[in-house]
């Protein structure tokens, strides 16, 4: 799970506020969508959670792990998909994703048969071999989820990770995502897609302008008929 | 039509500058340094300052003595030739990586290409940034070497030289880099169509390129330093009168600049060759922009190589450091420039002493100085300090290591590993470097200079290897401490983060400290005999004293400088 508790994030280069007084706590077994207009402070949220980025006050915790007092050991639970590509466009996608195991610690024999099982759902078994210059956008993006997924993340951690995939690789990433969530794991991830938010979400969280708007329960929500859309645009409207 | 260009070209321009002159924020302008930081900063800074100031006073000296000599030779023109050659050879060098950076390898060509811009419009604004900083290189020669040059003339009264030749000089600053920098223009397009026919591109560049690199080098250093010892009559010797004549027939398209320089028909000289570089200037950018179109057609297609389909490819499992060595040598491999740079540090020390050593560079110490200094020690000083200086600036692992990462930084910081871990991974793989090139040159060096000193065969690798891990050191914790992770085009991450280049600044000074310390010694030799065994060891244990300090005091901060690499992001 993840426990974040009264973080506060502020740049030192602009000394702007991008996180401001954020709690917010994820259960295993849910998909967590994570929400809010750009600028509002998702992927500094996320940057936090998996260690990219310092922050100054508050706390988080993966899996009952404190980011900042062992920091490797909580980042052994995380599997992460950036919103940009951080990748080495000289190593073939076989070579990073084993670069990125080894960080892991993953043996041949789970690493063979992941690497193997991931690379077949999403269609990259026969360029897994290309040097990723030669990738396009989405292939791209499906080298990042092999690599996150193969180490057995406990906690899995997505920011837009649908932009740039096929409409193959967006179903077969959901269904995943659904699989992880039922084998008692956490999904927690950034989009501003809310159709595939609300179908595919347990719970919500709404942030604007840093600060936490709403955290709601999705069956909740369907219950009171009302649309994720209509939340999301009335509370990031109040705010303004 | 040509109004829309030049507004395209202009608004290209402004672009490009704004993003060389990184101004840095109000934060880091107003950040409070404490007093020790202070101190430390100050001395920084006056070794960067001694070394700049040594190299200029150096040039100054040269530029002295061989315009006396040359007055007593009636060689001023030549000399006048010399200095303009000098220049120009360095922007041709400096400009032919600058130019394959900006018009071939820059990652903004994916974008300038895909926005309505008339692909001239790129080139011309391209072009034009390159020559503005060539300028700066060729300022930091042609100054120096004429200024002085033409003070001595006007104390020896030479006619002609007066108040108006120093504007000429300056006048002739703006055209000096403009003609090599057209040759570059040119030899880049063979150079790239070669590559682009290439299956592996990346390292066929880089082949190609240091190919050309070390040739340069070969002929350049012991040009410099040839032409840069004087004897004590103060006229020149028989071997430089005719390597002055030699650089004069080769750049005899100066003449005009040369006449100018010394008075005579200014402004008609000075209209003329800027009408003729404007003519080779018209038909050199013609001819290079047809073969630029093509290549970068060529080129943005990726480098051609589609991977047969693997049979029972390996996944294999790697320790964390191991992992990270491979990758590093994997993107090391990828990347032409950093290739280019790798290659040289490896194999231009023993190239540079070899010709050093050989005839040419033996004759003119034997006919000027054999009398008054020790030669081997002599050789060994300025071979001790150009191997220093390589072994520096050659290898960018070992100062931009962490900026090299560009935002994949970031992604490391996200996996499970200490940030100690990723220090140390960076540092070895810079130190690996720095052993490949001290075993070359250990292997080398006693073939190469014929000296059979053992304690130089030992100390020259030994003083190799002890400055490139000290300069590693202190260079990656100055990185980590102002890393450039937002860069386009490799060049960028030192020249918008000048912090960088204070470490080079720091080995700089101490690379002209070894040579004056060898200067020293070798004449101190022949002046009293001393045994040489015992001078080269003095010299050596001298030499060595400074890189083992810096490493002691920046190793241990370089591996606890976890905090820095928490605050890299924000």
């Amino acid at each position: 799970m993840i426990e974040i508790k009264n973080l506060s994030k502020t740049y030192r280069s602009s000394g702007k506020r991008a996180v401001d007084d954020l709690t917010l706590t994820v259960d295993k077994g849910e998909i967590f969508g994570f929400l809010g207009p750009n600028g509002a402070g998702k992927s500094t949220t996320i940057k936090c959670i998996t260690g990219i980025l310092d922050y100054e006050e508050g706390s988080i915790a993966i899996d009952g792990i404190d980011l900042k007092a062992k920091p490797e050991e909580a980042k052994k639970k995380i599997g992460y998909v950036a919103d940009e590509h951080f990748l080495y466009e000289g190593l073939t996608g076989r070579q990073y994703i084993n670069f990125i195991l080894d960080i892991f610690g993953v043996t041949q024999e789970v690493r063979e048969e992941k690497i193997n099982r991931y690379a077949e759902i999403f269609e990259l078994s026969d360029k897994l071999d290309n040097r990723i210059s030669s990738y396009s956008h989405g292939m791209k993006q499906k080298v990042n989820l092999i690599a996150a997924l193969s180490h057995d993340p406990e906690v899995f951690i997505l920011d837009e990770p649908m932009t740039g995939l096929d409409p193959q690789a967006t179903f077969k990433l959901k269904q995943l995502m659904q699989t992880i969530a039922k084998e008692g794991k956490v999904v927690f991830f950034s989009s501003h897609v809310l159709e595939v938010v609300e179908k595919l979400c347990t719970k919500v969280a709404i942030i604007d302008d840093g600060k936490l708007v709403k955290v709601c329960d999705m069956q909740e929500l369907k219950d009171s008929r009302d649309s994720l859309e209509d939340l999301f645009l009335k509370l990031t409207s109040e705010t303004k | 039509m040509l109004g829309g260009a030049f507004l395209q070209y202009k608004s290209l321009l402004k672009v490009f500058l704004s993003n060389l002159i990184a101004l840095p924020s109000k934060k880091q302008v107003t950040e409070k340094t404490t007093g020790a930081k202070k101190l430390g900063k100050i001395g920084v800074l006056a070794l960067a300052a001694f070394g700049f100031v040594s190299i200029f006073a150096y040039l100054i000296l040269v530029a002295y003595e061989l315009t006396v000599a040359s007055i007593n030779s009636g060689r001023v023109v030549e000399l006048q030739y010399a200095f303009m050659a000098m220049a120009q050879i360095t922007v041709l060098l400096f400009g032919l990586a600058s130019l394959l950076n900006n018009l071939y390898f820059a990652k903004d060509n994916a974008l300038l290409c895909s926005l309505p811009f008339k692909k001239g419009v790129v080139f011309l604004s391209k072009f034009t940034m390159t020559y503005l900083g060539e300028l700066l290189f060729a300022a930091l020669v042609y100054l120096p070497l004429t200024i002085t040059s033409l003070v001595t003339l006007m104390q020896y009264d030479y006619p002609g030289v007066n108040g108006l030749s120093f504007v000429v000089v300056v006048i002739n600053l703006l055209f000096i880099p403009a003609l090599p920098l057209l040759a570059a223009t040119l030899i880049s397009q063979p150079l790239m169509r070669l590559v682009s026919l290439l299956k592996k591109r990346t390292l066929g560049n880089s082949l190609v390129m240091a190919l050309c690199y070390v040739a340069f080098f070969a002929l350049y250093f012991p040009l410099v330093i040839g032409v840069s010892t004087v004897g004590e009559t103060g006229v020149l010797g028989g071997d430089m009168i005719g390597a002055f004549v030699a650089l004069k027939n080769y750049t005899i398209f100066n003449y005009p600049l040369v006449n100018a320089t010394l008075n005579n028909n200014v402004l008609l000289n000075l209209v003329i060759y800027f009408a003729g570089v404007l003519v080779v200037g018209v038909i050199s950018v013609l001819l290079s922009f047809v073969f630029y179109k093509k290549s970068l057609m060529k080129l943005s297609e990726g480098d051609g190589i589609v991977a047969k389909k693997v049979k029972n490819a390996k996944n294999t499992a790697n320790s964390t450091i191991k992992s990270f060595l491979i990758k590093d040598f994997k993107t090391l491999l990828h990347t032409p420039q950093l290739l280019i740079n790798c290659i040289m540090v490896i194999v231009l020390p023993s190239i540079i002493i070899a010709f050093m050593s050989g005839e040419f560079g033996q004759s003119m110490l034997e006919e000027e100085f054999a009398s008054n200094i020790n030669t081997n020690v002599f050789v060994l000083s300025l071979a001790t300090y150009l191997v220093a200086l390589l072994s520096c600036a050659g290898n960018p692992f070992g100062y931009i290591g962490f900026s090299i990462e560009g935002k994949n930084l970031y992604m490391l910081k996200s996996l499970p590993i200490s940030h100690k871990d990723v220090i140390k991974s960076k540092f070895i793989f810079s130190v690996l470097i720095t052993a490949v090139s001290s075993l070359v040159l250990l292997i080398v060096f006693p073939f190469a200079s014929g000296i059979k000193n053992a304690v130089a065969i030992v100390g020259l690798p030994l003083q190799s290897f002890a400055t490139g891990i000290s300069f590693s050191a202190i260079g990656l914790y100055s990185d980590l401490k102002n890393p450039n992770l937002n860069w386009v085009n490799i060049n960028e991450i030192t020249r918008n983060n000048l912090k960088t280049i204070k470490p080079m600044m720091l080995y700089l000074a101490l690379s002209f400290v070894y040579l004056i310390v060898g200067i020293v010694l070798a004449v101190l030799m022949q002046a009293i005999t001393l045994n040489e065994y015992l001078v080269v060891t003095v010299y050596y244990v001298i030499c060595l004293t400074a890189p083992v300090v810096i490493f002691v005091l920046y190793f241990k901060k370089l591996l606890n400088a976890e905090d820095l690499m928490s605050k890299i992001g924000g």
